[in-house]
This record gives structure tokens, C-alpha cells and sequence, in this order.
């Protein structure tokens, strides 16, 4: 479903991806680990649009992804939501909810399917988004993305700044959205026991170049993954 | 009640201007100061179709019309550079190369018609307005800012084109990353600046004249009143306009002509001091958070690192 | 960091480089400067020019320490010169103080008054813009209360300075060399700066103003700063230049005249760097005088030459040749570092 080929990426003169190679299956849950500043946030950036690799390919559904505008790589079905969450802080919920189909109306299914997965979003229908909690304003973004249909969902860190019982309740979420709709996900996390507990595969990343892919049992047994991230073995 | 009414007229006007110069610096940062002279060069190209004896409609047409030509073609072509930079570097890089426009607009006005102004004059005897006389082309002119300024709110406000609008004022990437072209959207909020820029010209021929040297007057008034109303928000501009009308005249009725332009100026600065986040505050938000929030906006993707964005992460908490 | 390096970028130069050394670029642009008038030949008019000049170029270092510095948006460099030469002129003129006291007194009004207005943007935490506008307001105010209060400035007409008549400010050569010379002390002022500790707070600050306070800068103490001493050059400059020159009229320090004039120069120049206002001055004035034969259309053709300039060096063009001398002499120093600041 997606293919990343050969990906590199930077700032300026500083080069930050050196060279990555990725693939999502249709169906599939992949995890992109690594600590802060191993390119991450920059990958999941370029296959969304948003920022422009010095060089690779990157393809959605067989086509190439280099000529779109991330505006239409996000209606082509491929959906973003960043570790800031980039919620609309003067609109309300339901607002912010209803933008994530533009320019399509959102069907009331798809609400109603956003509210079943967060409860407390309903509690907070009418409030502003900027007013809301990390862990509420992180719903919120989710569900945007939800709203969308997406084929693929991406999430950058979606725990980041989250309190343990929010981010647990957030994963649980994730898990059940997982297997009533068999959604496929590629997401970057830093948590690795939520994150490998819910992936088939996970890709590790360091300084830019791929470290380690396995399956998700592999990376947990694998003694380096451990010291590196469980920071135990 | 004179007082009022002479004050709306010239408010609706001003809301106008401030209108037009705060949605454009919303979206993009852009803070264009060639606003006036757009304004006057819309006007002055309107009195040459008067002057020629074509009929009045078609000289307001060509007003609006070479307003919103005007909004487009700079857009397109020398402001292109600006918007490949982010942050404080695309602010100041606008006020620049904006003034520079601002500079050729005024020169070639100046020496091809040196003497050209632009008023629509409205026949017919004065009109009785809650018993103050007023003159016909007061009332169309304050009518007209009325009308642009409803039909502004209500494509932003009720149009899927405006809600696309006030999403990428608050957010450009949220906003793409909903599948919403950051880019189409401009066009729009440009050619809807151009079109309050023929509308104020339009406006002020009727209550008035447009002359060849008010471009300056008429941008700084403009950024004065958007300022005043809270960059970026147009409901703030507009109060802030129809505000700074009524302290106007009213300064004119008490203090006399010649002071009243320091009553006004010092209206809007003490307005600015007080309330940075706009004439209409910000229901509970803190201002704080506001004025960082274009400057994060804009500050763009190619700045971001994994580390940027992490700790950006961190400012929702909470 | 080579010489040239820190002259561009406005990093402090480390002290082992120097007295002499950090100072060379400012004895340079004064000795180059110096020489206008022994090559203007006896032309009262050039000489005339050159003092305009060297007053725009001492503007543009007052506004450069202040924005360049700090990030203040200060649009008022125009009103603080005029507030001290009118206070100068009015109280020489119609009570007959000695300039020595007068001059002085109209400083220290400009200082109060541009502190005064950063210390209210400082504690109302206002944004660039909103600090250029609150600034552009009172520097309209002060117009207006220019051209209002006729009895006292006379109005649109001007006013003849009497104070200074008879002194050898008003020889045009030693009134260029006294403008000169508080053109020298602004410069080297700026380049002591830059070679403090006041210096890095500057770049801290501009960098970002929480994590310099973060970092133990008393943040709102230095920026107020920054605007006094802006301000207190902006109006010595213009109080000098009022008793030069003889007359003064609300134009001569109107927004149009001085800041935008001021603000096309430090940013063509390079906003932040030592040199840049006198780069970027140098070429607004040759630019005046160039086009003048152009009547009417030279605004037009002035905004095009702006526009051009400003799209091709957004940086302003000492970073741009300092850039370009860096990269052709980093291959030969063997290292591929690039000059850091100068935004």
C-alpha cells in the first residue's frame, strides 16, 4: 500500500534521513521506533506531503506521491495525524470533526464511530479544541483523521506529552478501531511495549538509517532493541 | 445622533479597509502595505472611465474589477518569493517588498494623472435620517461598506469556501493535512481583498473623492484599524473600523479638525496597548497564546526538526 | 572568524583579536566617508547630499541596534529626531538657553520618550507588528502635533533654527564633519555592543526572547535599553542635523522622509551587521540623486529598484558578500563552516 524507497531527506545542509526503505501492506499495523531526532517525524513528514525529500521514492496504491500536495495526498486517503495534533484551536469538537471529510459532507455514521471510540469527545462536543487537554485535543485528532475514511492511517507519537492512563487509553482505542475495521496504520512511538503489543512489525530507525526490522516479537526479544528501548537486557 | 451617523459612514469604510488588510495577513503573514495604493489605483482608473463618458456602472465595474486584477497579479508575481520563506523572515520580507509595490502603484499614478481623483457624484436633494440631513452619497456609500462586510461574513461563515478559509488562518498545516489546498484558498482571500479594495474606493468616491496621494493614508489607516481589531480577525476589523469612525467624529465635533487625528491615532494605540489580542478579546483564550499564534503558523514545515517537533509537542500539554 | 566574518555577522569578535582590529571596520567607513567633502570640490550641494547621507546612515544605525538587535520594531526614528530638534530649537529659539543645555534636554526627551514606548511594548508583551504599529501611531502623533500646533513650530512652513547661527555648525564642511563625527561614536557604539556581553544578550533575545530569559537575561531591561540608546542617537542626529541645516519642518522628519527611508536601507544593507546601514544608506542616496532627472516617474522606477533589490538580496547585501567572500575562501581555509546570525 505504501512504498518508501531509497529515502533521504534534511534541513537545509543537514541531512536527516540517509537512505530509508519502508513498506505497508494493506491490512497491516507497522511501528517506526526510535529515540528523539532519529528521523521519525521527518519520514512520516514526507509521506505526507509535507515536507520535500532531497531524493527517493515515495508510492501510495502504486502511484507516485513526489507531485501531490499534501492537501491531496490527505484526500487520496492517506492521513496524517502529527505528534502537535494541529487541531483548529477556535473551533469547537464537532467543528473540527466535521473538517476532517473536506470538502465531502461527514456522514453521521462516521461521528457516531469517532464518539464510540472516545466517549469523553461527546462530554466536550461544543468546546473550543484549544481549550481541551493533551490527551483529549490527541482524540480529537484521531477522529479528524477518522472522519476522513482513510485508508492508511499515519500517527506521530500519538502519546507524546500524554498522561500513562490517557496514552493507555488512547492504544486501547487504537486496538479496537484495529479490529472492528481492520484499518491499516503505520505509527511512530517511542513506547515500545504499547506500540509492539498492538503491531504485526516494527521498523527500527537511528540517525536516520534502519537499524533493525522485524516482527513485533523479534524487537521485543531482540537483546539491542531491549538495552536501546526498554532500556533493559 | 449627526455625530453617530457621520462616524458609521466613515466607520463602515474603514471596516472595510481594515477587512481586506487583516484577512490577507491571517492566511499568509503578509502584511501588504501597497493596500492603499491598490485602492487609489482601482479609483483613479475608474474616474478615466468617467472622464471618457462611459456610464457609471461600468466605472465602478472596472473599479472592483482592476482592484481585484491588481490583488492577483502582485500576488502571483512579486509575493511569490515572500511565501517560499516562514516566520518573522516572510513578515518583514512582505513590509518590504509590499512598500516597493506601493512605491511603483504611487509613481506612475503621480506622473501620468497628477491631478486625477474619483467621485461618483449621486444626484438629488439631501436625505432626512433620524432627522439629521444626510447626503444621498453618504447613505449608498455607508450602504455599500454594509453589504461588502455581510456578504464577507456570510461567505466565511457559511460557505464551505469560508470555513476552508478560517481553517487555514488558524492552522495551514492542520488544514492541508484535512485535504484542504492551502494555495486554492488563497486565491481566494485575495481576490476577495481586491474586491473590498474596489469597494472602498467605490465607497469613498461616493462619500467623497479619491485623490492621487491618499494611497499612504489610506494603508495606514488600514494597518491601524486591522491592528486594532487583532491581526487576522476580521470580525475584530470591522468592529475596530466602525469604532475608530465614531471616535473620529466625534473628536471632529469636540476637539476640532486639526486635533482630531491625534485623538484617533492615540484611540487605536491605546486600544493596541490594552488589547494586543484585538477590540473583541479572545473569549478566555490568553492573549499570550494568540500572538504566538500566526508566527507558529507560519513558521512552516521546513524549520521543523524531530526534535522541534517533539518539544512543540509539548506546548499542547495540559 | 576572520575579520571581515565578525563584521558581517555582528558576532563579537573574540578579545584576543583586538582593539585595533574589532574597531577597523568603523575607522574604515568614517575615513572613507571623511574624504567626501575634499572631493566634492568647493559643491555646497554635494557636501549637502553627503551630510543628508551621513544623518540617514546614523538613523539607520539607531534603528538597526534596536530591531537589527533586539527585534523592536521601533517606526518612530523619524518622531524621536524630531522631538529633540524641535525641543532644541524652541527652547534656544524663544527662551534663548544655551544649545550646550538644550541640546541635551531634547536627547534625553527623545530617550524618555522611545523607552518609554518599549518599556510599554515590553510589559504588554507586544508582537513585532503590534510594536511597529503602536510606534507608527505615535510617530503620526507627533506629526500631527507638529503640523497643529502652528503658533509654536509653524506648522507646514518649518522653522528657521536661530540657536547654532554664527557657531561653525553651520559652515556646511564642519557641520558635515560634526554629523560625521556622532556618526562615528554611533558606530563604534553599536560595535562596542557587539562585542559585550550586551551583545550576545541582543542575539539571545532576537533569537528568542523566552529562552534567553531562561538563560538568567533580564529580558524587558534589555530591550528598553536597546530603545534608549536607539533613540538617544536617533535624536542627537536629528537635533544636530536641525542646527546644520538651519530649518526644520514636520517633512523633514516625517515617516515618509526618515523611517521608510530608514527601513529601505538597513534592510537592503543588511539588518543586524555593522556596515549595513552604511551600505544600505549609501545606495538609497545614490538612488535619490540618480533617479532625480526622472521628475515625476522617479518614485515608480524607485520602487522597481527596491523591488529587485529586495527579491534578489533578502538578506541584505553585506550578509550577501560576505557569504559569497566566505565560500570562496572556505575552500582555501580548508573548512566548510557557515557564518552564523545575520538573518
Amino acid at each position: 500500500m505504501l512504498e518508501v524507497r531509497d529515502l533521504h531527506a534534511g534541513y537545509g545542509e543537514l541531512a536527516v534521513l540517509h537512505g530509508v526503505d519502508l513498506s505497508v501492506g494493506v491490512g497491516e499495523v507497522v511501528a517506526l521506533i526510535g529515540a528523539n531526532g532519529a528521523g521519525k517525524t521527518t519520514l512520516l513528514r514526507c509521506v505526507a506531503g509535507l515536507h520535500r525529500p532531497s531524493a527517493g521514492a515515495l508510492t501510495f496504491d502504486g502511484a507516485p506521491l513526489a507531485a501531490r500536495s499534501a492537501a491531496a495526498i490527505a484526500r487520496a486517503g492517506l492521513r496524517l495525524v502529527p505528534s502537535d495534533r494541529r487541531l483548529f484551536p477556535q473551533l469547537t469538537v464537532r467543528e473540527n470533526l466535521l473538517l476532517g471529510a473536506h470538502p465531502r459532507r461527514v456522514a453521521s455514521a462516521d461521528l457516531r464511530r469517532v464518539t464510540a471510540l472516545f466517549p469523553r469527545l461527546a462530554e466536550r462536543w461544543g468546546q473550543r479544541a484549544g481549550t481541551l487537554s493533551g490527551g483529549e485535543q490527541q482524540m480529537v485528532a484521531v477522529g479528524r483523521a477518522l472522519v476522513g475514511r482513510p485508508r492508511l492511517l499515519v500517527l506521530d507519537e500519538p502519546t507524546t506529552g500524554l498522561a500513562p492512563p490517557l496514552a493507555a487509553e488512547l492504544y486501547a482505542a487504537l486496538a479496537s478501531l484495529r479490529t472492528e475495521t481492520g484499518i491499516t496504520v503505520l505509527v511512530a512511538e517511542q513506547q515500545l511495549p504499547r506500540v509492539l503489543a498492538m503491531a504485526e512489525r516494527g521498523i527500527v530507525l537511528e540517525r536516520g538509517r534502519v537499524r533493525h526490522r522485524g516482527s513485533s516479537t523479534e524487537l521485543a526479544d531482540d537483546p539491542a532493541v531491549r538495552r536501546a528501548y526498554l532500556g533493559v537486557g | 445622533m449627526a455625530i453617530v451617523l457621520d462616524g458609521s459612514v466613515l466607520g463602515l469604510q474603514l471596516a472595510v479597509l481594515g477587512v481586506g488588510i487583516s484577512l490577507v495577513f491571517g492566511l499568509s503573514g503578509v502584511l501588504d502595505l501597497a493596500y492603499g495604493a491598490k485602492v487609489v489605483a482601482a479609483a483613479i482608473v475608474g474616474s478615466l472611465v468617467l472622464a471618457g463618458g462611459g456610464p457609471v456602472l461600468l466605472g465602478v465595474a472596472v473599479t472592483v474589477g482592476l482592484a481585484v486584477v491588481l490583488s492577483l497579479g502582485i500576488d502571483r508575481t512579486v509575493l511569490a518569493p515572500v511565501y517560499r520563506r516562514h516566520g518573522e523572515a516572510r513578515v518583514v520580507l512582505s513590509l518590504l517588498v509590499t512598500l516597493a509595490v506601493a512605491f511603483v502603484i504611487d509613481g506612475v499614478l503621480v506622473s501620468r494623472w497628477p491631478h486625477a481623483a474619483f467621485s461618483l457624484a449621486v444626484a438629488g436633494p439631501p436625505v432626512d435620517v433620524l432627522g439629521v440631513r444626510m447626503r444621498g452619497g453618504s447613505l449608498l456609500a455607508a450602504g455599500l461598506g454594509l453589504v461588502a462586510l455581510a456578504a464577507t461574513f456570510l461567505l466565511l461563515h457559511t460557505t464551505r469556501a469560508g470555513r476552508a478559509i478560517r481553517c487555514v488562518i488558524q492552522d495551514e498545516e492542520g488544514a492541508q493535512l484535512c485535504g484542504i489546498e492551502p494555495a486554492r484558498v488563497r486565491t481566494v482571500v485575495v481576490v476577495l481583498s481586491g474586491a473590498l479594495a474596489g469597494v472602498v474606493a467605490v465607497a469613498q468616491g461616493l462619500a467623497s473623492s479619491v485623490a492621487v496621494a491618499d494611497g499612504f493614508d489610506l494603508t495606514i489607516l488600514a494597518v491601524v484599524v486591522a491592528v486594532v481589531g487583532g491581526l487576522g480577525r476580521v470580525a475584530g476589523a470591522a468592529v475596530a473600523g466602525v469604532v475608530l469612525g465614531l471616535v473620529h467624529a466625534l473628536a471632529t465635533a469636540t476637539v476640532g479638525a486639526s486635533a482630531t487625528w491625534v485623538v484617533l491615532l492615540l484611540a487605536a494605540a491605546v486600544t493596541i496597548v490594552l488589547r494586543p489580542e484585538g477590540i473583541l478579546g479572545l473569549g478566555g483564550r490568553a492573549p499570550r497564546r494568540h500572538t504566538a499564534r500566526w508566527s507558529r503558523r507560519i513558521a512552516g514545515p521546513d524549520r521543523t526538526t524531530d526534535d522541534d517537533a517533539a518539544d512543540r509537542a509539548g506546548e499542547g500539554r495540559g | 572568524m576572520s575579520l571581515l566574518d565578525s563584521a558581517v555577522t555582528g558576532a563579537p569578535l573574540e578579545r584576543r583579536e583586538g582593539l585595533l582590529r574589532g574597531y577597523l571596520p568603523v575607522v574604515l567607513a568614517v575615513l572613507v566617508l571623511g574624504l567626501v567633502p575634499p572631493l566634492a570640490g568647493g559643491s555646497r550641494y554635494l557636501v549637502s547630499v553627503a551630510t543628508l547621507l551621513v544623518v540617514l546612515v546614523t538613523y539607520g544605525v539607531a534603528f538597526n541596534v534596536v530591531f537589527g538587535g533586539t527585534g523592536q520594531l521601533l517606526l518612530c526614528i523619524g518622531a524621536l529626531a524630531a522631538v529633540a530638534a524641535y525641543t532644541s530649537a524652541l527652547l534656544s529659539g524663544e527662551l534663548g538657553w544655551p544649545l550646550a543645555i538644550t541640546l541635551p534636554l531634547g536627547v534625553a526627551l527623545a530617550t524618555t520618550g522611545g523607552a518609554a514606548l518599549s518599556w510599554l511594548a515590553v510589559r504588554r508583551r507586544l508582537d513585532t507588528i503590534f510594536v511597529g504599529v503602536v510606534t507608527l501611531t505615535a510617530s503620526l502623533v507627533v506629526h500631527n502635533l507638529l503640523l497643529g500646533r502652528r503658533e509654536l513650530t509653524g506648522g507646514e512652513t518649518g522653522l528657521v533654527v536661530q540657536a547654532g547661527s554664527g557657531t561653525a555648525l553651520r559652515d556646511p564642511v564642519l557641520g558635515y564633519y560634526a554629523v560625521l563625527a556622532l556618526l562615528a561614536v554611533g558606530l563604534a557604539g553599536h560595535r562596542a555592543i557587539q562585542r559585550s556581553a550586551l551583545g550576545w544578550a541582543f542575539r539571545a533575545i532576537r533569537d528568542d526572547a523566552e529562552a534567553a530569559a531562561l538563560a538568567g537575561i533580564d529580558v524587558a531591561r534589555t530591550k528598553v535599553l536597546a530603545a534608549a540608546v536607539a533613540s538617544a542617537l536617533a535624536g542627537a542626529a536629528g537635533s544636530l542635523y536641525a542646527h546644520v541645516e538651519g530649518f526644520v519642518s514636520p517633512t523633514t522628519f516625517a515617516f515618509a522622509t526618515v523611517d521608510v527611508r530608514v527601513i529601505v536601507a538597513v534592510a537592503f544593507g543588511g539588518l543586524g551587521t555593522l556596515l549595513g546601514p552604511v551600505v544600505g544608506g549609501v545606495v538609497v542616496t545614490l538612488l535619490d540623486e540618480v533617479l532625480r532627472p526622472l521628475g515625476q516617474l522617479r518614485l515608480a522606477v524607485y520602487g522597481a529598484v527596491l523591488l529587485v533589490l529586495f527579491l534578489a538580496v533578502p538578506r541584505g547585501a553585506v550578509p550577501a558578500v560576505g557569504w559569497s567572500w566566505h565560500r570562496a575562501t572556505a575552500r582555501w581555509r580548508g573548512r566548510g563552516t557557515s557564518p552564523a546570525g545575520g538573518r
